[in-house]
């Protein structure tokens, strides 16, 4: 009996295809899920906030107690001066968590594997590191590169190692989510094959895939979350010696 | 009012003796399980190292530099996944300890 290739879960596939110029816009499988994630994510908010209340109903607290999550990760990360980034910090973290659980439902794209996708967001976290520390500090915002103190004799080894560590950062970041998701999915998928392949045993590899399904609902949610708290600590670079 | 202080000195005594009984933080429990501490090293170390043989390469095949420059930069990137690593380390130490 042939085994199903593990990877191919990971294919991107064209769907809708859509060219404007040399631009390929293609509706795929990734994007399909990824318009879905933020759609999902926008009509729960919305549709749990609708009606406000002073006393919260228990829909309402769960989004607020999301929210304060959050922020209370922000806070405790950057400080009380982070706060500004709280809904980017917040929208990161829904669109990374609904990635991670919409990829556990079958026939649907895990997009949070994927090192381009991952990558653009991880960049787009350094990139507005690096702009609210020019905005905040102004050019001493360069100091990360080079701390006041340190002898100039040893520039030309620091500057450059510090520059690669601050620029590594997105990939390692990347890296980590992608690594995580791709073992889990490869794991689950493995060990889904054998449920038809070993016939009547089937269901010691059937009960291991409902534990890793588990196990894996576990790890998507504290993946977004260690994601969020990450981008965090780099953006914290921005506001460093700011904090009250 | 005496007495109220006293309660509430009281009561946020009592929330204090309650965290301490906690085993740990969901936060230190999440960064420092085996495997997610594992993957934390070593995606730090490859990005580390990536980037800096990234830019060795840049220079390399575009400015046309010396193949040292190349291998200095490696080095660089692998000192500086170095230090990521210990960023990162020091970071969830210094969680630990709040």
């Amino acid at each position: 009996m042939s085994m199903h290739n593990p990877l191919e879960q990971f294919e991107i596939d064209v769907y809708i295809p859509i060219h404007i110029g040399s631009f390929d816009i293609s509706l795929t499988n990734a994007s399909i899920t990824m318009i879905g994630a933020v759609l999902l994510a926008i009509i729960l908010i919305w549709g749990l906030t609708r009606k406000l209340k002073i006393i919260p109903h228990p829909a309402q607290s769960l989004v607020e107690s999301l929210y304060y999550f959050v922020q209370n990760m922000v806070e405790s990360t950057i400080g009380h001066k982070g706060l500004s980034v709280v809904p980017f910090i917040f929208s990161l973290f829904l669109f990374i968590l609904f990635g991670n659980l919409l990829g556990l439902f079958p026939y649907m794209f895990t997009f949070t594997s994927h090192l381009s996708i991952v990558g653009a967001i991880a960049f787009l976290a350094l990139i507005i590191s690096m702009i609210l520390g020019v905005y905040h500090k102004g050019f001493s915002w360069f100091h990360v590169f080079f701390p006041k103190g340190v002898p100039w004799l040893i520039a030309p080894i620091m500057i450059p190692i510090e520059i690669i560590s601050f620029l590594s950062k997105p990939f390692s970041l990347t890296l980590r989510l992608v690594m995580n998701m791709t073992v889990g999915h490869i794991m689950l998928e493995v060990v889904a094959g054998f449920v038809f392949a070993l016939g009547l045993a089937g269901f010691v590899p059937l009960l291991f895939t409902a534990i890793l399904i588990l196990f894996e609902l576990f790890i998507g949610v504290l993946q977004a979350y260690i994601y969020s708290i990450l981008s965090c600590i780099y953006l914290s670079e921005a506001f460093e010696g700011e904090n009250d | 009012m005496v007495e109220e202080k006293a309660q509430i000195a009281e009561i946020k005594a009592q929330i204090e003796a309650l965290r301490e009984k906690l085993p740990s933080s969901s936060k230190k429990s999440m960064e420092t399980s085996g495997l997610n501490l594992s993957i934390m090293i070593i995606s730090d170390l490859a990005g580390g190292l990536l980037v800096g043989a990234g830019i060795g390469y840049l220079l390399y095949a575009l400015l046309d530099v010396h193949l040292f420059v190349f291998a200095l930069f490696v080095l660089f990137g692998g000192f500086a996944g170095l230090l990521n690593v210990y960023k990162s380390i020091s970071h969830l130490e210094k969680g630990k300890h709040q």
